[in-house]
């Protein structure tokens, strides 16, 4: 398991390469990946082409191949992604029923698990979805490291990664 | 009767300029001697400048029996000060010995705005305490009193909106939750692209109405990620071919042309790289095509209209793609503008839009009357 999670710096690196921000992820269940996303914004010219979007959907996929009904799936299923989900992706994670997020640095643009809003654990009406476990601290530094070299010198809006101690 | 309906659209306006005014306490006098004035009002300036209220005029002016009498603020009441122990004039320039109290008469204390208004209704709240500035912003007061937008702009709203209701209606027909979206040119009220909600027939989660309509943008524009097959209802401008080369060229960099505040600052956005350090035949040539293409960058200059209020999955997608107004019919709880958060006003993120509930609402109401 653990040595699974040594992909996860190398999926934002691929972002990175790609000239999209660095923001990679895995999603993992029962001890295998059933989902990889990388930041696809530029690609597509659809600013939600996120990349824990792009996992859900393989891990969908992956469900689907399999026959099996994604929601048993989901729920015991983990995310592990490099930067705290953006607000999008925080209620993507919440309708899809995963079980818990693992994250690097927070997000203190965009962040949905408390940065900016707490739409991981909000209790809502009309469904009855537990609530999105978060862990923050994975790979935290390396996250901030390449965030960094990816703003470098580039914009003063640029988002402001920091590790939660 | 015919316009019945547009009366009842709202513009969703952010907490602080829907809610009432808070008040704090301060010390105030009588002015005895109206020729003390202009010096009281420079040496209370000087000793209790009134650092965290700007925005409040030191002297009023009361009118009673014909006769004008003025008053005039000292300084705050602490919090933990106990109002009850009501102090005297010298105990308040305890501080001060050197300040000349000639003019000032009977002390009394008395609540004034904390905050500057920033709608007429906050304003006349607050001036009937105690006289305060005012800057009225114009927009601000016809989003508020419905005269926003023209009775032509209105009945075109509606027609949008019944768009979105008809394709509610053929999804509820196929099984789906009943949501239509269509997304039209804000300048030129041209339909970009329109479809409705996934989420069941498809069996997948994200497959909301908003996502698959932005989505649909996106394919317009040369790009787009889900391969959604023909289903009728759902609908795209296809790419000019301007907007095909487009693509063809930025594949490398991305977007070569776009306004420079709309650099990487989304969540994970769409990053313009090395626009100034290649000026090169190339991005002159790009931008000859968006000029061509002008709304050729996420939904840039598009206003969404859809039968039920976004999700915050939803919601913060428009906020990442730029939308530029949002029109919605009836509300949902859960919903991110307007009932559970305003996140197109949220303090913070870097992309904010208007956002009117209640278009059409009793016919996008009856799309939803049957569930629940
Ligand atoms: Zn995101
Ligand atoms: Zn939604």
């Amino acid at each position: 398991m653990t040595k699974l999670l040594f992909l996860l710096p190398f999926q934002a690196k691929a972002a990175l390469l790609q000239g999209e921000v660095p923001v990679g992820c895995l999603l993992v269940y029962d001890g295998q990946i059933i989902g990889k996303g990388k930041n696809g914004v530029n690609f597509t010219k659809n600013a939600t082409r996120h990349a824990e979007m792009l996992a859900i959907e393989e891990a969908l996929d992956w469900c689907k191949n399999r026959n099996v009904a994604y929601k048993e799936v989901f729920a015991r299923t983990d995310l592990y992604v490099n930067v705290e989900p953006c607000i999008m992706c925080a209620g993507a994670l919440r309708i899809s029923g995963l079980r818990r997020v693992v994250y690097g640095c927070s997000n203190e643009r965009f962040g949905g698990c408390g940065s900016i809003l707490d739409v991981a654990s909000d209790q809502r009406t009309t469904d009855s979805q537990p609530v999105l476990q978060c862990v923050p601290g994975i790979f935290a530094e390396t996250s901030v490291q390449l965030l960094k070299e990816f703003y470098r010198g580039q914009n003063p809006n640029a988002p402001n990664p920091k590790v939660k101690k | 009767m015919k316009m019945k309906h547009s009366g009842t659209m709202k513009a969703v306006l952010a907490d602080d300029l829907t809610k009432s005014m808070e008040f704090v306490r301060v010390y105030a006098a009588d002015i005895t001697n109206k020729k003390e004035t202009s010096r009281l009002v420079k040496q209370l300036g000087e000793i209790f400048p009134l650092t965290r209220l700007p925005h409040m005029k030191r002297v009023r002016c009361l009118k009673e029996n014909e006769e004008k009498h003025l008053q005039i603020i000292l300084c705050c009441v602490d919090q933990e000060e106990d109002l009850s122990s009501s102090p005297t004039l010298n105990e308040i320039f305890q501080k001060a010995p050197g300040f000349d109290q000639t003019g000032l008469g009977n002390l009394f204390s008395t609540r004034v705005a904390r905050n500057q208004p920033k709608t007429r209704a906050q304003f006349e709240e607050a001036q009937s305490h105690w006289p305060t500035s005012f800057h009225e912003d114009l927009e601000l007061t016809k989003l508020l009193n419905g005269t926003y937008f023209t009775k032509t702009e209105q009945e075109r709203i509606n027609l949008h909106m019944q768009m979105a209701v008809e394709l509610a209606d053929q999804g509820k027909q196929s099984g789906e939750v009943p949501i239509g979206v269509v997304i039209v040119n804000s300048d030129s009220s041209e339909v970009v692209a329109s479809c409705y909600d996934l989420r069941n027939t498809a069996s997948n989660p994200l497959y909301h109405a908003v996502m698959l309509c932005v989505d649909l943008v996106a394919r317009s524009q040369g790009g787009g990620a889900w391969e959604i097959q023909d289903t009728p209802g759902f609908w795209w401008r296809k790419p000019h071919e301007a907007s095909n080369r487009l693509a063809d060229l930025s594949s490398d960099t991305s977007l070569g042309s776009q306004p420079d505040n709309l650099q990487n600052d989304v969540g994970q956005p769409t990053l313009v790289r090395d626009v100034t350090e290649s000026q090169s035949g190339q991005n002159n040539l790009k931008r000859k095509f968006n000029e061509l293409d002008d709304s050729s960058y996420l939904c840039t200059n598009l206003d969404l209209y859809v039968t039920q209020e976004p999700c915050s999955m939803c919601a913060m997608a428009l906020v990442h793609s730029r939308i530029h107004h949002v029109f919605y019919g009836v509300t949902h709880p859960d919903g991110a503008l307007g009932s559970r958060y305003k996140i197109h006003c949220q303090p913070g993120l870097n992309h904010h839009f208007q956002v009117f509930r209640g278009v059409l609402e009793e016919k996008c109401r009856n799309l939803y009357s049957e569930i629940t």
